[in-house]
């Protein structure tokens, strides 16, 4: 078998017919192993990764996610860069590091072209960086724009007015008095001058139990409208199912206005962001579950998306044990005017599944990205991780079902927790969508319903990876998969 | 033409500062210690095409040139082996490279797409005993590196672990936080066998150590009773203990070579 052949093998293949209720028109579906040729030989996990596509060039497509340094340098780690939509994926050692690695690392583009990203710094334990990068393909390090301690899981949303760059990194900063730690860096204009100024916009009004969760996640409207997701945890709290409240705050003016976040109020107290579900249990188990496909549980699984044609349309989801008991669910809700009120109940609930990821196209088309393990219940040596895109053009009353992935929850082997990641992630550019997971590379085409395309070296007859010698056989590992929607 | 080749090609010729390729010369006595200590891929090549590139997103140019590894003197990290294949080269100097000539190349990684992309820091001609050289360059330059990571601790000891203590209390153990990033801290009763660094009187030693397998801890060393070895301590701030001895990365147990290195001598 000619490797090299195999190795580029798209195999299209219908998607199975697992929608329900009418689907969107059908769109060319792509997805890629961004694992390339020259790294053939990684066993890493390469879990929690992101992505973000230039928004004045959509080929211009870079991502993240847990990945070493190939060479054991220390000083940098490594993000995915493709200047081909997607097609072609090249390693560059840019991101500042003190262990060839990352912690956590999210990154989104600006209006400008600048990549801008949030780590914790590898090796330097709850270190945030903000970085920026004024040629992503280039082998120039990031500028270090912002480092504080203490602080977790920066996420990065980028929008763009007048020139300028507006940058928010939702952020759980511990650091923040009285527990009130669900915060959003923010910069007014990221493109401009060597340091920009940031500022620490703290959402969280209430009393909590000492801390917010994990996730706060902004979502950004091109008219200025900034939206923000956070786990609030009541006071009393206690792992391992924590008492929560889901809060979405609001800001109608890029946050420019003093206080931010304040334009959004919960009629029950008066204070600003709106409880849109009460006193719900989010599990928080730090550990590799074999009953979850070896991922944990660490209450971080939000996501908000704003529809781009209509500021006021918000989606939200969650996960939680819905009255305390598994499985882990996700729930999507939305609200048509500006974050007010919500639907009653959920658009879409999944059960035993992680990493909800929302996005809204430019007609209006809603997608939910996640993945779930199969068959619940099922010993280890049987589960699935099933990668799903839904999509809704009837504004979440009905759904269509893309199985982007259906791998193994068991091979390989986790080797430390995240097993996929905490978060994968989904964008809209135009119409189209683009998106990022993680899942076993075990080169099985069946595994990739829609198709997929390898750059490293692989037999899918014999279901082998290789070194680039196209003989040495490699383990199974974790890989970022790059996936594409052409809605056009 | 592509436009972000040429953004590749000049940003990196750039970021490498080769503005200046008629710069001074290191003097060749003094220079291959140099070249190996910067290196992370040296190896014997020929030039299969000068001003050409084999990498998708790099524009070819007087800076490049598609080498073919003959031989790999020395890597590093987890890079494949790629000897027999042809990778692109940016060229220290424009234009100085010749179709079919060999040469030694000293390199760092650049990219990894379709194959390596590597700068070169330099270059040598064949000579049959410069494998030889550079191993031998490598050796010290390892057993330098890690004397230094040893002189970097405040202690280090080789010992055995007598006991691993049961858990605190549970819940956040990271100052109260409830973080994924917890390190899940353990404490180790560790029989002090000898010291290499650093003042230890006592016979034995509290050593705390992450459990954690989160991505922050997963690699940093795990005690286990009765396992011998030779760790590296520093001071480290515990919630509810205060400062304690503590490893904290995966350089902090040393393996068996690199204890050997650290026995021949640190400035205690």
């Amino acid at each position: 078998v000619n490797v090299r052949t195999a190795q580029t093998a798209l195999v299209l293949m219908v998607g199975i017919g697992l929608g329900i209720g009418p689907a969107p028109a059908g769109a060319q579906v792509t997805v890629v192993n961004m694992i390339p040729f020259a790294q053939s030989n990684e066993t890493g996990q390469d879990s929690e990764p992101n992505l973000t596509v230039d928004p004045s060039d959509p080929r211009l497509i870079a991502g993240s996610a847990f990945t070493k340094n190939p060479t054991g340098a220390t000083a940098s780690a490594p993000i995915y860069v493709s200047p081909r939509a997607g097609t072609i994926w090249t390693m560059n050692n840019i991101v500042p590091s003190g262990d060839g690695g990352t912690g956590d690392i999210t990154l989104r583009f600006g209006g400008s072209g600048i990549l801008y990203a949030g780590t914790l710094r590898g090796g330097a334990g709850l270190t945030l960086n903000i970085l920026r990068a004024t040629d992503f393909q280039a082998a120039t390090q990031m500028e270090l724009l912002l480092s504080r301690e203490s602080v977790d899981q920066p996420y990065v949303q980028t929008g763009t007015t007048g020139g300028l760059d507006r940058v928010f990194v939702g952020n759980n900063d511990f650091g923040a008095a009285g527990g009130k730690t669900a915060t959003v860096d923010r910069a007014l204009s990221g493109n401009v001058g060597r340091f920009p100024a940031f500022s620490s916009l703290r959402l969280e009004p209430r009393a909590t139990c000492g801390q917010d969760g994990p996730p706060i996640r902004p979502a950004v409207h091109p008219d200025g409208t900034i939206y923000a997701i956070y786990y609030r945890y009541r006071p009393g709290c206690s792992t391992p199912l924590l008492a929560a409240d889901v809060v979405v705050a609001r800001d109608d003016d890029w946050t420019a206005g003093i206080p931010a976040f304040a334009d959004l109020t919960d009629p029950g107290d008066g204070l600003a962001g709106k409880i849109v579900t009460a006193n719900i249990r989010v599990p928080f188990i730090n550990a590799s579950q074999t009953s979850f496909g070896q991922e944990r549980f660490v209450s971080s699984n939000v996501s908000i998306a704003v529809d781009p044609t209509n500021s006021s349309r918000v989606y939200i989801a969650w996960a939680d044990y819905p009255g305390g008991n598994p499985p882990y669910t996700l729930h999507v809700r939305r609200s048509d005017n500006r974050g007010v009120t919500w639907s009653a109940s959920d658009l879409i609930t999944i059960s035993n599944a992680t990493n909800p990821a929302l996005a809204v196209n430019s007609d209006g088309k809603v997608a939910f990205l996640y993945q779930q393990n199969t068959p619940q219940g099922a010993p280890l040596a049987d589960q699935r991780w099933e990668t799903h895109v839904r999509r809704s053009v009837d504004a979440g009353a009905s759904w269509d079902d893309l199985v982007l992935a259906n791998t193994s929850a068991a091979t390989p082997t986790v080797t430390f927790i995240p097993y996929i990641g905490d978060y994968v992630h989904i964008l809209a550019h135009g119409e189209d969508f683009y998106g990022i997971f993680s899942a076993s590379n075990q080169p099985y085409l069946e595994n990739f319903p829609q198709g997929v395309t390898y750059k490293r070296s692989v037999n899918f007859t014999t279901h082998q990876l290789f070194r680039v010698d196209g003989v040495t056989p490699v383990a199974v590992s974790i890989d970022p998969f790059f996936f594409k929607l052409d809605e056009s | 033409m592509h436009w972000s080749h040429v953004r590749i090609g000049l940003a990196l010729c750039a970021a490498l500062g080769w503005a200046d390729p008629g710069g001074a010369q290191v003097p060749a006595a003094d220079a291959l210690a140099e070249l190996t200590r910067k290196a992370e891929l040296v190896f014997r090549g020929t030039v299969i095409k000068p001003g050409a590139a084999n990498l998708d997103v790099v524009e070819p140019g007087a800076r490049t040139a598609v080498v073919r590894i003959d031989e790999t003197l020395a890597t590093a990290g987890t890079l494949d082996d790629f000897t027999g294949r042809e990778i692109t080269v940016f060229l220290r100097d424009p234009g100085s490279v010749a179709a079919g000539e060999q040469s030694v190349f000293f390199t760092t990684v650049r990219l990894l797409g379709e194959t390596l992309g590597v700068a070169e820091v330099g270059r040598r001609s064949p000579d049959p005993g410069l494998r030889a050289e550079v191993a031998a360059l490598r050796n010290q330059l390892h057993a330098a590196e890690v004397k230094a990571r040893v002189a970097a601790a405040e202690v280090a000891l080789s010992g055995r672990v007598l006991r691993v203590l049961a858990p605190p209390k549970a819940g956040p153990a990271s100052g109260g936080l409830l973080t994924e990033h917890d390190p899940q801290w353990r404490e180790a009763v560790v029989d002090v066998g000898a010291v290499l660094r650093g003042r230890l009187t006592e016979k034995t030693v509290s050593v705390w150590f992450p459990t954690s397998l989160d991505v922050m801890w997963a690699h940093a060393p795990k005690l286990q009773a009765g396992a011998a070895g030779t760790w590296l301590l520093h001071r480290s701030e515990v919630a509810g203990r205060g400062a304690v001895w503590a490893v904290l990365e995966k350089n902090d147990q040393l393996s068996a070579d690199e204890a050997r290195i650290a026995a021949q001598g640190v400035a205690p």
